[in-house]
């Protein structure tokens, strides 16, 4: 049984060396970190399944309701659930064996969808009988200090800064024309897609904050911004985005205007709020021509982009989009055509992209990823 | 009380540059020279071919220049002794480009230096970071962090506005006891961003400057930097302090026996 991908699994292996390659932190320090692990494994492997949100449990109930699941794994992954619930909403502290127990249980929950054999270096965490020695390497320089043990500043001493945010405005093409070859459903795909992977990276969810406008028979503000898990209510209600009818146009124009609004509207909040931000995104995406004038909004954008307040892109789906008309939002970065519908490839090195520069430093020019999903 | 300037501080690589196996862009140095003592930070731009040593160079060539020449720049207007210090360290910049054969931009690096001779001192800053003063057992900051709009943008001793953007403080020390200078990656931890206020911990390092000798609390902060404030960042992190030694709260062996 293979429903987990190899990458995957290989991942979280990773992953789970490196919680436990941690020395600093205990066992009760180590254990809620596995979580996100587990949430992870079982969002991937009920995708089709399931709606975008739904809780854990409810997963695991798809995925081994009568599908003849060996029963250890079944109990010990729902043991390990509860566990990391008890700990992350009651307060609970896990001991050695829980920690064991629950890096055994996902390994092995990991191993039997997958076909990923379990690396002995995790193996003899939970089993004794396993030796695992490790490849010798040449220890770092190690910095020898005699600091006296009362100059210590304790993790309860520093200052909690927001993380710096990145806001980020899907602008989606939702006009008839995006009925073609189910432009929308595959488009509505790479979408979810991008939610989840922000979602779950330990960076981006505290820094990227997304809105998402459809174009199409009239302009909307589907979702709003604000932080990622605060998100998911509203992105369940209203998404998947959908075309109403084959007739309906592309007011291209109204909705970049909107958005424009709005991300001056979210920096005006983090002012007020203290919190620091990184240059805006708008996301362009139509496989068509503007509707409506784009006069005003091309004009704001290609002067927001010239004095480097604003970062555009304009991705171009299939033949039909008209490449002139998109070249106008932005002055310097011509628009991109997708390949097929290549929208998953787009969305995965979108979110990398975001990634790379929610971490970047004063000064720190930002190489985005290569691009694979389009053509200049 | 005898009038003692003690200095202490650290830099240490952030794990974004562990990670891509880069030097630390932070440098803190210090300098004493007759009776004035500097201290002095600065965080090499990203963006720049060689930041770590245009950080270098700006810290020790801040510290001489003010400490060898603390009188004129006291007694002249902010914006000759403005003047006095950039221009010192684009020239060392402009030297030190030629024989490295690159460009001034390829110095690029942020700057913080705070000075003190007698009952006076002469403090700077361009770019982000903070710098603040302990006064009556209060941290005041005295040039908060100067970004663009974004994070990801500042302004450098290379950049071309650097003259309107280099902020030159001055004057009699009269309570103030301490300054402390912090790059960006420290401000995570140690500064409020939103009340704009220094962490009461920094106090307490303070204390530490009081009753222990710099090597150790050097030591110390190298300890608890790698220890901690890094984890908090991906940046490098740096931190400089100077401090009026208080020997009347060390307790000595008289007080003990009474």
């Amino acid at each position: 049984m293979s429903i987990l991908s190899e990458r995957t699994a290989n991942q979280n292996y990773g992953k789970i060396k490196n919680i436990h390659s941690d020395d600093k932190h205990s066992s009760i320090e180590k254990t809620p970190k596995l979580w996100p692990i587990l949430e992870s494994i079982f969002i991937e492997m009920t995708s089709n399944e399931v709606a975008f949100g739904t809780p854990i449990i409810e997963r695991m109930r798809v995925l081994y309701d009568g599908k003849n699941v060996p029963k250890d794994i079944v109990d010990s992954t729902h043991k390990t659930r509860m566990l990391c619930n008890a700990i992350r909403h009651k307060g609970h502290e896990a001991n050695d064996i829980d920690y064991k127990e629950s890096i055994e249980s996902l390994v092995k929950c990991m191993n039997y969808f997958s076909g990923v054999p379990i690396p002995p270096e995790i193996e003899s965490i939970y089993n004794a009988n396993i030796v695992f020695t490790p490849t010798p390497t040449i220890a770092p320089p190690t910095i020898k200090i005699n600091s006296p043990s009362l100059l210590t500043i304790r993790q309860k001493d520093l200052v909690d800064n927001p993380a710096a945010r990145l806001p980020v405005a899907l602008l989606l093409d939702t006009s008839g024309s995006m009925l073609t070859d189910n432009r929308i459903g595959e488009l509505n795909k790479g979408i979810d897609l991008f939610f989840n992977s922000i979602l779950e990276d330990e960076v981006t969810r505290f820094s990227v904050e997304l809105s998402i406008i459809t174009f199409g028979r009239v302009v909307t503000k589907v979702l709003d911004f604000a932080n990622i898990e605060r998100q998911i209510p509203d992105f369940q209600k209203n998404m998947p985005v959908e075309v109403n009818s084959p007739m309906d146009g592309t007011p291209m124009g109204e909705a970049v205007e909107l958005a424009i609004k709005i991300l001056n509207e979210r920096k005006a909040e983090y002012k007020i709020a203290g919190v620091e931000y990184y240059q805006p995104w708008l996301v362009l995406m139509t496989d068509g021509q503007p509707t409506d004038s784009i006069s005003n909004a091309s004009t704001l954008t290609a002067s927001m982009v010239q004095a480097e307040k604003l970062s555009l892109f304009t991705i171009a789906i299939g033949a039909g989009a008209n490449l002139v008309e998109l070249s106008k939002f932005s002055p310097k970065r011509p628009p991109l055509r997708l390949r097929g519908l290549n929208f998953r490839e787009f969305f995965e090195w979108l979110k990398d992209s975001a990634k790379s520069t929610s971490q970047s430093t004063p000064g720190q020019s930002i190489s985005l990823p290569p691009i694979g999903w389009g053509t200049v | 009380m005898n009038r003692e300037w003690k200095v202490a501080g650290t830099y240490v690589k952030g794990l974004s540059h562990e990670r891509q196996n880069k030097d630390c862009h932070d440098r803190y140095s210090y300098k004493y020279l007759s009776n004035a003592v500097s201290i002095s930070l600065a965080d090499g731009a990203g963006s720049a071919l060689k930041p770590e040593i245009g950080a270098e160079i700006a810290t020790k060539q801040v510290n001489k220049t003010v400490t060898t020449e603390f009188d004129y720049l006291f007694n002249t207007d902010i914006y000759s002794a403005s003047h006095k210090i950039t221009h010192a360290i684009r020239t060392a910049f402009g030297i030190y480009a030629k024989r490295y054969d690159c460009k001034l931009k390829d110095l690029a690096t942020t700057l913080l230096f705070a000075c003190v001779k007698d009952n006076r001192y002469i403090a700077g800053h361009i770019g982000d970071g903070i710098l603040a003063c302990l006064q009556n057992d209060e941290m005041i900051v005295l040039s908060p962090p100067d970004n663009g709009e974004f994070i990801n943008e500042t302004y450098f001793i290379t950049s071309n506005s650097y003259k309107t953007r280099f902020r030159l403080f001055k004057g009699n020390l009269e309570s103030i006891e301490g300054f402390v200078l912090m790059t960006d990656g420290t401000c995570e931890s140690l500064f409020d961003k939103k009340e704009k206020k220094v962490a009461p911990i920094v106090l307490t390092l303070f204390d530490w400057l009081d009753n222990f000798p710099m090597q150790e609390v050097d030591a110390a902060l190298k300890e608890n930097f790698e220890n901690l404030i890094k984890r908090k960042t991906t940046d490098d992190c740096s931190i400089g302090m100077l401090k009026l030694a208080r020997h009347d709260l060390i307790i000595q062996e008289n007080d003990l026996s009474n």
